[in-house]
């Protein structure tokens, strides 16, 4: 009992400072400064369709890096809440997903690759071809069949790695603005059909 | 599991131990595997609890560390021997726990730091150069080639039959150069495309594309390279597009090549950032554990001093006339036999002063009934002498009334003296408890002096040196009739003419402080033989004295829990020390 009895007083010795400790890491990811619109729409065939726009990128971070090798990327969190409204059931569906559209220049080729989930999806001769496709508003065909009678709300968190690093430098994501911007979960507006 | 199973586990430290040590381990392991986890999947952040609970357990555990080290420090520092005593044993403890951990540190770390140096050195990050040198070179020979073709005299000379037959250009150039895979012709008409039809361009991309090398295109299976050229015959504008394709391997062991050398470089660039923070990841999950090994050896020396404090506690009580306190012996105890030893030694000490209490008795009542058969047997004496007298003298017809008043008048002054010895010693009988107040020590004694001064001019008090903030908790009425005992003993020593000191100090005895006061004359000393016997009841070297005074005055003090003895030269004065209690330091004090 001993050891809990001054652990316990060991809590209340530090207070002051871990609560400093923890409002400096609480404010850690409320730095957003690029801001971004997101919205969906659903498809004739009923499937969910995401579409992402960065108003606006800082293009001489994201060029210094894949000039110097790296990758950028843009991040888009996605989260659908489906709650669906039978005639004899009620039921909610949660779904998150990831998808990364990242830029970087094959070392090889010299060329600008573009990737979306990791996958090539265009290569480019020059920086300003690339940088375009990059910036371009980002649509998303999710796999998510809907029904007229479902209730959908859709999130997204988007961040912009500048800098794409390995583990364990990733954590410098968690320094405001250096290699990372953090926005905050966004909700997405419905859009009409394409 | 009941509440009360839960409590009786926790109450057992070893229990406590153990489970401090796995809720330890379990922390560790989870936080550092959801941080690891994070960072593998880039969701660094996302769950700030985690990376909050990562870094601020060790800090509370370091900052419950320092706390201890400090409250057991402060304990050591009030000179508290019990405390220092397990201050020792405890950074003794940890000394060995940091000191068998020091060298798996210095070694993990320098381990880590060897691989670290092997896998980033300067070896690698040459043979991965070469690698990239060695694709690098086979890229721009499939590139060279596809130039030196597009750019050859016979693909000119080819092109310029193509309106009539496109097929013999393809059959011409597999012919000449077998490496080429594909080829498309077009020109604003027509559109021809020979080879694996897997290579062609849609037409409104090669309208996009200029001329000379096409940027790589990855398919599933091969990378397809590409050279534009174009011409002009007849009046006609051609396009012709020429493909080769990198087989699948290549790409696969390229993109490794590329994806380890971007991870290489990172490290490189951060080499030092990564080095610190290795450490620190690695002291973060080495406080707890250090501060498990600092429990560990809490609870050692708890384990160990427990005994020792207990014996104390027994001894006190013992010294305070407890006899009938006893210490608990249990069979698994490693100090049963201190316990054992001391609670016989008690036993036996109980029942000798039980004895010597007896003896004691005895001899007091002997000693007091054979001083009161004196001291009333001293005035008998006269008063049967004058009453014999008076007897006598009334067989006369006439006796004197002179005879008679005088007789009377001694038989009345003896049983006076009777009377008031008989007072005394009911008073010294009837001592009844003091009843502490608050005393300014300095000017207690001055009010008692002030009064001394009157009657015995001739004698010179000294008092200067008592400190004026000095206060005594004791019973003022019992306290003046020590000093007035004292001091009219000191001025009945000087016969005429002297000097009286008192001083008074602070002096510290086991755990208590206690107040010192010296009372000094400058008379002739007490003879060494007869200082044992000053507090003896009806010890005394004055004809009219009691002898019961200085009895009385250590009965007072005893009643305060003080001492009193009294030190003495023949020719140089006589100096009676009073210690009473003025602090006690632990007594009321609870065990950490």
């Amino acid at each position: 009992m001993q050891c809990l009895l001054f652990l316990k007083a060991g809590l209340r010795r530090s207070s002051p400072q871990a609560f400093l400790f923890f409002a400096f890491v609480l404010v850690l990811p409320l730095f957003p400064a690029e801001e971004g619109g997101c919205s969906y729409f659903i498809s004739e065939d009923g499937t969910l369709l995401l579409s992402y726009t960065l108003d606006d990128l800082s293009e001489s971070k994201i060029r210094r890096s894949v000039e110097q090798g790296h990758r950028a990327e843009i991040l888009l969190t996605f989260r659908v809440q489906l709650n669906t409204y039978g005639l004899f059931s009620v039921g909610g569906e949660h779904l998150e997903f990831d998808v990364r559209r990242t830029a970087y220049r094959d070392q090889i080729t010299n060329d600008y690759v573009l990737l979306l989930n990791d996958r090539e999806v265009s290569v480019y001769r020059t920086w300003r071809e690339l940088y375009r496709a990059f910036s371009s508003p980002l649509d998303y065909s999710s796999g998510i069949d809907i029904k007229e009678s479902d209730d959908l709300t859709v999130k997204v968190h988007p961040r912009i790695i500048y800098k794409k690093l390995v583990p364990p430098f990733s954590l410098m994501y968690l320094i405001p603005g250096k290699h990372m911007y953090n926005l905050p979960w966004e909700s997405a507006i419905e859009g009409s059909h394409h | 599991m009941k509440s009360h199973v839960f409590k009786g586990l926790l109450k057992n430290s070893v229990m406590t131990v153990i489970l401090l040590y796995l809720l330890v381990i379990i922390l560790i392991l989870v936080f550092s595997s959801s941080v690891l986890g994070g960072m593998d999947q880039n969701r660094i952040g996302e769950t700030p609890i985690h990376l909050l609970l990562l870094f601020s357990i060790p800090l509370l555990l370091v900052a419950a560390l320092i706390y201890t080290v400090i409250y057991v420090w402060k304990r050591v520092r009030t000179r508290h021997s019990r405390y220092r005593f397990r201050l020792r044993i405890i950074l003794f403890l940890f000394l060995i726990i940091v000191l068998i951990s020091l060298p798996q540190t210095v070694l993990s770390l320098r381990f880590v730091n060897m691989v670290f140096d092997r896998w980033f050195g300067s070896e690698v990050g040459t043979a991965l150069d070469s690698g990239l040198e060695i694709a690098l070179e086979y890229y721009a020979d499939l590139n060279r080639d596809l130039e030196y073709i597009g750019n050859s005299p016979y693909l000119a000379l080819s092109m310029s039959r193509a309106h009539n037959s496109p097929e013999q250009v393809w059959k011409e150039l597999k012919t000449q150069f077998p490496g080429i895979e594909g080829i498309q012709l077009l020109n604003d008409e027509n559109f021809y495309l020979f080879g694996d039809p897997r290579l062609a361009y849609p037409r409104q991309e090669i309208d996009s594309l200029n001329e000379g090398l096409t940027p790589k295109r990855t398919l599933p299976d091969f990378s397809i390279l590409g050279f534009r050229k174009d011409f002009l015959f007849a009046g006609e504008s051609y396009a012709v597009v020429l493909y080769r394709t990198i087989p699948r391997e290549f790409d696969l062991h390229a993109r490794n090549i590329t994806g380890v050398l971007e991870k290489y470089r990172q490290f490189r660039e951060y080499d030092r950032l990564f080095r610190i923070g290795l450490f620190l990841f690695y002291a973060i999950f080495l406080v707890p554990l250090l501060f498990m090994g600092f429990v560990v050896a809490m609870y050692i020396s708890q384990r160990l001093i427990q005994p020792f404090i207990s014996l104390e506690e027994a001894t006190r009580r013992v010294a305070q006339g407890d006899y009938s306190f006893r210490l608990l012996s249990r069979e698994k105890d490693d100090f049963s036999f201190l316990s054992d030893s001391f609670n016989s030694m008690v036993k036996e000490l109980e029942v000798s002063r039980k004895e010597v209490l007896q003896t004691e008795k005895v001899s007091a009542w002997q000693d007091i009934a054979q001083r009161l058969a004196h001291e009333i047997r001293n005035p008998l004496t006269p008063i049967r002498l004058y009453a014999q007298r008076v007897l006598v003298r009334m067989e006369d017809e006439e006796i004197p009334r002179e005879v008679i008043r005088k007789g009377m008048d001694r038989i009345l002054v003896e049983v006076d003296n009777l009377n008031s010895l008989l007072t005394e010693f009911r008073e010294f009988a009837r001592q009844r408890p003091p009843v502490a107040e608050t005393i300014n020590l300095r000017e207690f004694l001055y009010s008692m002096v002030e009064v001394l001064e009157e009657s015995s001019p001739d004698v010179s008090f000294m008092i200067d040196d008592i400190p004026g903030d000095l206060y005594l908790q004791a019973d003022a009425g019992q306290l003046r009739q020590v000093f007035s005992n004292l001091l009219s003993n000191g001025i009945n020593a000087l016969q005429g003419d002297g000097v009286i000191i008192l001083r008074a100090d602070l002096v510290k005895k086991g755990y208590t402080i206690y107040c010192r006061i010296q009372v000094s004359d400058s008379g002739p000393g007490i003879p060494e033989d007869l200082q044992d016997k000053v507090f003896n009841p009806y010890f005394t070297t004055r004809e009219k004295g009691t002898g019961l005074g200085l009895s009385i005055v250590e009965r007072i003090i005893h009643d305060h829990r003080g001492r009193i003895w009294v030190e003495s030269a023949p020719g140089e004065g006589t100096t009676f020390y009073l210690d009473l209690p003025y602090e006690e330091l632990y007594g009321k004090d609870s065990d950490h």
